[in-house]
């Protein structure tokens, strides 16, 4: 009978055992693929914020540094005379700003000769943080006003 | 009987430790595959944008270089009405590079973008202008082979 009781209890002292060790090693894994989960995250955005401030920077240039122009583009653009926000949802699809996950906003200036430069920012809303950022420099040719005055001279 | 139960009672004692290691091995081979394959795919993303930046940055001051020579040009067509190539010699910055051809001046300067690559651009200034001071021939990426040592040992770079 005694023998009998201490198998058993020897049985669940080991059961018990594993299930501790289960658990702590449960935690330890949880918490790597959390931050494998995180790295996985953080690799999506740049690879879109990339791809969204290229696509919005090749806009800029066709628009030849113009904001408004640039945001006509866009669905649900917001724009102000030098600035351009556009919303992003977690899909990383055009949204209204109520729902969005990212903005990218764009910044326009002009040098001291008048050439137009735009500044890009891929941002996350909620973590309030910037992805992605890059500056655009545009140059429009002086010379197209040579080839005008000779068409207006012709 | 006897037996059966002994057996029974051995395999119980041991069967849940044996288990709990074998799914412990695993869930760490697989939880350490996972880190490392998301942290591998971070870095290449990373190194894309980088990539990317310092692309764009060299871009940008091909663009400022150019930007400052079509004012130059401006300029001197303004007060001589036509650009040969002694005129656009004289204006031309030390570090870029000009050959004469039937069509005009070709002028070429090199961006550094990376300790391997370069941002290679050419121009044409035609003598007289049509469409502007200058036509973009070349805005190319270009790699620069350098010859490889064959006592060095190269890493493969898996992860």
């Amino acid at each position: 009978m005694n023998t009998h009781h201490s198998k058993s209890f020897i049985m669940l002292l080991e059961i018990m055992i594993n299930i501790c060790f289960f658990a702590a090693m449960i935690s330890i894994c949880l918490v790597l693929l959390f931050r494998a989960l995180r790295i996985s995250d953080r690799s999506e955005d740049l690879n879109h914020g990339v791809t969204l401030v290229n696509s919005a920077a090749a806009l800029y240039e066709g628009c030849s540094g113009d904001t408004e122009k640039t945001a006509k583009s866009y669905r649900y653009a917001e724009a102000e005379p030098d600035r351009c926000f556009v919303y992003f949802d977690d899909q990383y699809q055009e949204c209204a700003k109520k729902d969005a996950a990212y903005v990218l906003q764009l910044t326009s200036s002009v040098d001291r000769y008048g050439d137009p430069t735009g500044d890009f920012q891929f941002s996350d809303l909620q973590r309030e943080s910037v992805i992605y950022q890059k500056d655009v420099v545009l140059h429009l040719p002086l010379g197209r006003t040579v080839s005008e005055e000779r068409q207006e001279m012709q | 009987m006897r037996t059966n139960i002994k057996d029974s009672e051995f395999q119980t004692i041991g069967f849940s430790s044996i288990l709990v290691v074998f799914v412990m091995l695993a869930l760490s081979t697989f939880t350490v595959l996972t880190l490392v394959s998301a942290n591998a795919d971070y870095k290449l993303t990373k190194t894309m944008a980088e990539g990317d930046t310092a692309y764009e940055e060299a871009s940008n001051r091909a663009k400022t270089r150019v930007a400052e020579l079509d004012r130059l040009l401006a300029e001197r067509y303004e007060t001589g009405g036509m650009l040969p190539a002694s005129a656009v010699r004289q204006i031309l910055p030390e570090d870029m590079a000009m050959e004469t051809s039937t069509e005009g001046c070709l002028v070429s300067f090199t961006e550094t973008i990376d300790e391997r690559q370069d941002l290679a651009v050419e121009l044409l200034i035609p003598q007289v202008p049509s469409d502007g001071f200058y036509q973009i021939l070349r805005w190319q990426k270009t790699t620069s082979v350098s010859q490889p040592d064959p006592g060095a040992e190269e890493p493969l770079h898996v992860l």
